[in-house]
């Protein structure tokens, strides 16, 4: 798949063309096969999230167009692994309800895992535009580290100047993501 | 939206904010539509790097019915089906082909078996040579601390924890994804696969880094040299030692290795 532009893959599996999703098989499964072992999974587990990724690429596609800025292999692989984790994530809290709701339920989760998706794109490419400097000091930020450490770790000269270089900078990320056409999808 | 109302926000989210000017935030951020969006926002980033794999209520827009018509549709399910189809001929395809593959994986592991306990009592043991000649601290440290080198970072982490398979596996997407700008990345690739024992990925990978580097190639010739010996393969290992000149990386040793084989 590394040959066609990640566009042309996706239009072709719009088409339901079965060359290209034998390809997506061949090249991107065993990855994902590999890392959902080593992540408390197994075969199955990574067949199932292979083609609910596919799945939902594909119903993305043909519901709202979008780009995709890396290979075509690259991505889908990134959306298997945030299903993955994300399937993960709520197992630890989901107390699962069955019979008649389990057809909406099902189209309410994959419309759920589609919007994660997109706002992971949105959220993650706009902070990757920020400089070095903001990048370290909001991982600090988010990660809760206490303004007195960050003071420390940035030689900032009190914890007000802290939280002002953290306002500034969640400002800039703010001001990207209200500047991407997708945010308005986020409301 | 001004700097200060922004402050505000900042402060709120914080929780830097007075119980009583909290409560007053409050109120003022549900009697105005602009400002809890800037909130909701605000709250959005904030859940998002706090803890990527949460699930956000579904908004309700354009773009959510386009996606709902879609999901509810009869293509979606053929899709789907599709999907499946492709997947179980896929699955056949492959169990097919194991069947002759593993008579001949027997076969290979019976010459291999017998042809590595000629050796042992014949040969040089080339394993244990490795072993004392390769350094771990020869290998680049690559942690850089940011967003985009996430996956180097967690590749990294893996090969030092000695689970070579997941690094190799982090480290490919991270050549997909990035452009390789330090080329040590080459060497640290290549001896992931030597680790695991795919010497043709981590012969590549040692010449991309000497074809790169043309004055650290040496190091890259180093690594190869290791890399065959580790599959007992002698006679390239002398060949590619003896490239490493008087001023090379680690030519003294190369001399060694080469009397010891």
């Amino acid at each position: 798949m590394q040959n066609n532009s990640p566009t042309s893959t996706l239009n072709l599996l719009v088409q339901g063309d079965h060359k290209t999703i034998k390809g997506l098989y061949a090249d991107v499964l065993p990855k994902v096969v590999s890392f959902v072992m080593k992540n408390k999974g197994n075969k199955d587990d990574a067949n199932e999230i292979f083609q609910d990724a596919l799945y939902l690429l594909i119903v993305r596609a043909k519901a709202n167009s979008f780009t995709i800025k890396t290979s075509f292999d690259a991505y889908l692989f990134t959306v298997c692994k945030n299903l993955w984790y994300k399937k993960l994530n709520k197992s630890k809290k989901e107390v699962r309800n069955d019979g008649i709701f389990e057809l909406k339920e099902n189209e309410d989760n994959d419309l759920a895992s589609i919007l994660f998706q997109e706002r992971w794109d949105l959220f993650e490419e706009t902070f990757s535009k920020l400089n070095d400097k903001c990048k370290l000091l909001l991982k600090e930020y988010f990660g809760k580290v206490p303004y007195s450490v960050i003071v420390e770790k940035f030689s900032y000269a009190n914890e007000n100047a802290a939280f002002q270089r953290v306002f500034k900078c969640k400002t800039r990320l703010k001001e990207l993501i209200k500047r991407d056409p997708r945010y308005k999808n986020l409301l | 939206m001004d700097e200060l109302t922004l402050e505000l926000i900042a402060s709120y989210l914080d929780g830097k904010m007075a119980p009583d000017e909290r409560l007053a935030f409050k109120k003022k951020i549900s009697e105005t539509p602009e400002l809890e969006k800037e909130v909701l926002l605000s709250k959005k980033i904030h859940s998002h790097f706090e803890d990527p794999y949460h699930q956000d209520p579904i908004p309700e827009n354009k773009h959510t019915q386009n996606l709902r018509d879609v999901l509810a549709s009869n293509e979606a399910k053929s899709i789907k089906d599709t999907i499946k189809e492709v997947g179980v001929a896929y699955t056949q395809l492959q169990d097919s082909n194991k069947k002759p593959f593993r008579f001949w994986m027997f076969a290979a592991a019976a010459i291999l078996v017998l042809f590595f306990t000629v050796n042992l009592f014949l040969d040089t043991n080339t394993g244990d040579l490795y072993a004392n000649y390769y350094n771990n601290q020869d290998v680049p440290s690559m942690i850089k601390r940011d967003a985009d080198s996430t996956l180097l970072t967690r590749g990294v982490t893996a090969f030092h924890a000695t689970n070579f398979e997941e690094a190799v596996i982090l480290f490919e997407q991270y050549e997909v994804e990035n452009t390789i700008d330090d080329t040590a990345f080459y060497i640290l690739k290549g001896t992931a696969y030597s680790k695991i024992g795919d010497i043709t990925n981590a012969l590549v990978s040692y010449d991309k880094f000497i074809a790169y580097q043309s004055l650290d190639s040496s190091k890259g010739l180093w690594f190869k040299a290791l890399a065959y010996l580790k599959e007992g393969k002698t006679k390239e290992a002398k060949i590619t030692l003896s490239s490493i000149g008087k001023n090379d990386f680690n030519f003294k040793e190369a001399q060694e290795l080469i009397k010891e084989l």
